[in-house]
């Protein structure tokens, strides 16, 4: 808490308070502006001539059930808005927003800050989800096919969070038992992913390499309601027990003095990430970085407090995400940039000028 | 078990556990060197190997082509086993100097981006030709950009270390993933206009493999490892007050900031010419330290020495295995994973005190 100044009486106190939290808000709100903005730009690229205020009119009309008569130019905008724009911004600021959440849970868990949604070992699971249902044709899904990969990566993803619970589930064990516990189902799912693929041909390997990539494209108007609310009931969960995360910083011990069952908050905790990073994955792929960087730095403009921490952070994921795929796909560049590549590459600047810039030495 | 007494019980039963480590390690290794040289892909018996190979130590040059070509095979497995043994020790060591100073369980010999410059500087070479040494031979032009290029992350980090003084670990640390992303990103680019070869080139290269190492390059690798060891096992002291916070660190005399860099620079320099030689060998680096700690406790002065003793010995284990039960078809790196990392997790669920 940087401007947390020796207070001189109680009223002093409670109007520090304040405006303490009256900045956060502020740069919550703003986030919240910027994604729609972002957001309301990013559908006006493509084919065809639509602005960006037409752009929200649209999906306004379309939100209030507007009908507009068959095959006219108001029926192909919203059709071409809806339909084939709408689904990848949406998709990408719902990742974004999902993975960042679960970035600043797995930081206050694991109380590492190298732990991102990852960690527990939910991409190599999906991978090799991903990798048996490519190769064998094998599908834990009904149907075969995009659907059937898609339910491969989410149910392989849930595995390792398993292990991680049969792990957590005993009192005695460390924030950093845990960590090393996700880092060996990684190593294990990745040799087995790596087997997988020596019986695949060339071109598998090649499929298999772009969906780790991690790419919006893959995202259809009728999965984003599925994506839509499994994210969003996650987060709510998440946001609940933000308080609770807080407590986790003072150490396990202080913790459970204040009435915190650390084990079981723990279980919970790895259940709704894994769920939720299992749900994003399936639709996406594997991308990184954001749920590691976007925590990172809200704590520089917002400290570590999970209340605001988990809605910014979680803001600032989505609209990283989505500027990031609209440059990706953007026709100046003449062929679409995978997501993940664009990030690195202005994401991992940009934060190396933050960590210079930064007064704290927090990060 | 009170006072006294108790505290006696304790520490007989830590000496207990810490000789029962060593003797594990050197014992499986010196299984892993004999079944190492024993065994092969030719069609020469064990016995035979052995046979060959004691006699050769005894100075006796065999007679027959058949029985000489068969001795240079063996002999040629030699070198393998020196390297597999210095390979690992050196991950091993630069592993737990990694997570000693910077207080993290999830650092390993990689954390410092080597990984993702070595990998572009391979790119670069097999897709783009582009070299840093005007090197006549293809694998000393990939060995020479693998080292240079994944010196480049570290080097940001000592800037960043040096220009901005108060940095914390977990900052620095995240410099090193910041550059890693940055640099996985160009390779993911390059590796779009490359062809199918080349691809499949850098991805053996990433896998790693220790089938570069003979008899003209193992003293290299054997001199860096006693090299890394020592210079290792001279920071001991000061990494075991690192682990203190650094205020305390400082009051005992030690600069954190100072220490930290020179152990960065050491870890880098050497893990960056381990890895020149082999490829990125995961799991060892991390995992090794890991199992030491749970057995010898934190203090560094006998944790770098055991994790080069359990680098090497998983390192040449899984080689063996490897080559025995696959047939060489198996890189070392997924053995080791796929071995060692059930291993791992039920030492973890076993074990009654925590680590860190």
């Amino acid at each position: 808490m940087p401007d947390m100044v020796e207070p001189s009486s109680s009223e002093d106190f409670v109007d520090k308070y304040y405006s303490y939290i009256f900045l956060k808000i502020v740069i919550i709100v703003g986030l919240v502006i910027t994604v729609f903005l972002v957001a309301g730009y990013a559908i006006t690229i493509g084919a065809g001539d639509v602005t960006m205020m037409e752009t929200y009119n649209y999906i306004f009309h379309h939100i209030i059930g507007t009908q507009y008569e068959y095959r006219s130019p108001d029926w192909f905008k919203d059709f071409a808005i809806w339909n084939i724009r709408a689904p990848r911004v949406f998709a990408a600021i719902i990742a974004g927003f999902g993975l960042a959440v679960c970035g600043c849970v797995m930081q206050s868990i694991t109380k590492n800050p190298l732990a991102d949604p990852y960690t527990t070992g939910i991409s190599s699971g999906a991978v090799f989800g991903v990798s048996i249902g490519m190769v064998f044709g094998f599908s834990l899904g009904t149907d075969f096919g995009n659907l059937g990969l898609m339910f491969n990566a989410f149910l392989f993803g849930l595995i390792p969070a398993i292990f991680i619970i049969i792990v957590a589930s005993n009192s005695g064990r460390s924030a950093a038992t845990i960590v090393l516990a996700g880092i060996a189902i990684t190593y294990i799912f990745s040799s087995l992913s790596t087997i997988t693929m020596m019986f695949a041909d060339e071109s598998t390997i090649k499929k298999a390499y772009l969906w780790q990539l991690g790419t919006m494209e893959r995202v259809t108007v009728d999965m984003l309601p599925i994506m839509f609310f499994g994210v969003l009931a996650c987060s709510i969960a998440v946001y609940v027990f933000s308080r609770q995360l807080n407590l986790l910083y003072l150490g396990t011990g202080s913790a459970s003095t204040l009435g915190l069952d650390v084990s079981t908050f723990r279980s919970i905790m790895v259940i709704i990430v894994a769920l939720l990073t299992s749900t994003i994955i399936s639709f996406t792929g594997v991308i990184g970085f954001v749920g590691l960087v976007a925590p990172h730095i809200m704590r520089q403009f917002i400290s570590s407090d999970n209340r605001f921490l988990i809605p910014a952070a979680g803001l600032l994921g989505g609209a990283f995400i989505l500027i990031c795929d609209t440059i990706g796909r953007s026709p100046t560049l003449g062929w679409d940039i995978p997501v993940g590549v664009v990030m690195s590459f202005i994401g991992a600047p940009l934060f190396l000028w933050i960590i210079i810039r930064s007064k704290k030495g927090a990060i | 078990m009170e006072g006294f007494d108790g505290f006696v019980h304790e520490r007989k039963r830590y000496i207990f556990r810490k000789w029962l480590f060593i003797t594990i390690c050197a014992v499986v290794t010196i299984v892993a060197i004999i079944l190492e040289i024993g065994s092969g892909k030719y069609d020469i018996t064990f016995s035979e190997s052995l046979d060959l190979f004691i006699k050769h130590l005894q100075g006796i040059t065999p007679q027959d082509a058949a029985t000489k070509l068969a001795d240079s095979v063996v002999w040629g497995r030699v070198p393998r086993a020196i390297g597999a043994i210095g390979i690992g020790a050196i991950l091993g060591m630069c592993g737990c100097a990694m997570q000693s100073s910077m207080k993290n369980p999830l650092a390993d010999p990689y954390l410092t981006g080597i990984a993702s410059g070595a990998s572009l500087g391979v790119a670069l070479v097999v897709i783009m030709g582009i070299s840093v040494a005007a090197a006549d031979s293809y694998d000393l032009a990939i060995m020479a950009n693998a080292f240079v290029f994944a010196l480049i992350p570290a080097s940001v980090m000592v800037f960043f270390t040096l220009v901005k003084r108060n940095i914390s670990t977990s900052g620095v640390m995240l410099v090193g993933i910041a550059v890693m992303f940055f640099f996985t990103a160009i390779t993911t680019m390059l590796k779009y206009v490359a062809s199918d070869s080349a691809l499949a080139d850098i991805y053996y290269w990433n896998v790693g493999t220790i089938n570069n190492i003979n008899w003209s390059n193992y003293l290299f690798i054997l001199g860096f490892g006693l090299a890394c060891l020592l210079v290792l096992q001279y920071f001991s002291r000061q990494l075991n007050i690192l682990t203190l916070n650094d205020e305390n660190a400082q009051t005992l005399g030690v600069d954190p900031r100072k220490v930290r860099t020179y152990l960065l620079i050491v870890v880098s320099l050497f893990t960056a010419i381990a890895v020149s030689y082999t490829g990125t060998i995961g799991f060892v680096g991390l995992v090794g330290p890991h199992v030491c700690r749970m057995f010898l406790g934190s203090d560094n002065k006998y944790l770098i020495p055991a994790s080069a003793m359990s680098g090497a010995m998983i390192l040449l284990a899984a080689d063996c295995l490897a080559k025995n039960l696959t047939m060489g078809g198996l890189p070392v790196g997924v053995i080791t994973s796929l071995v060692g990392g059930p291993l791992f997790l039920f030492l973890l669920i076993k074990q009654k005190r925590n680590i860190w």
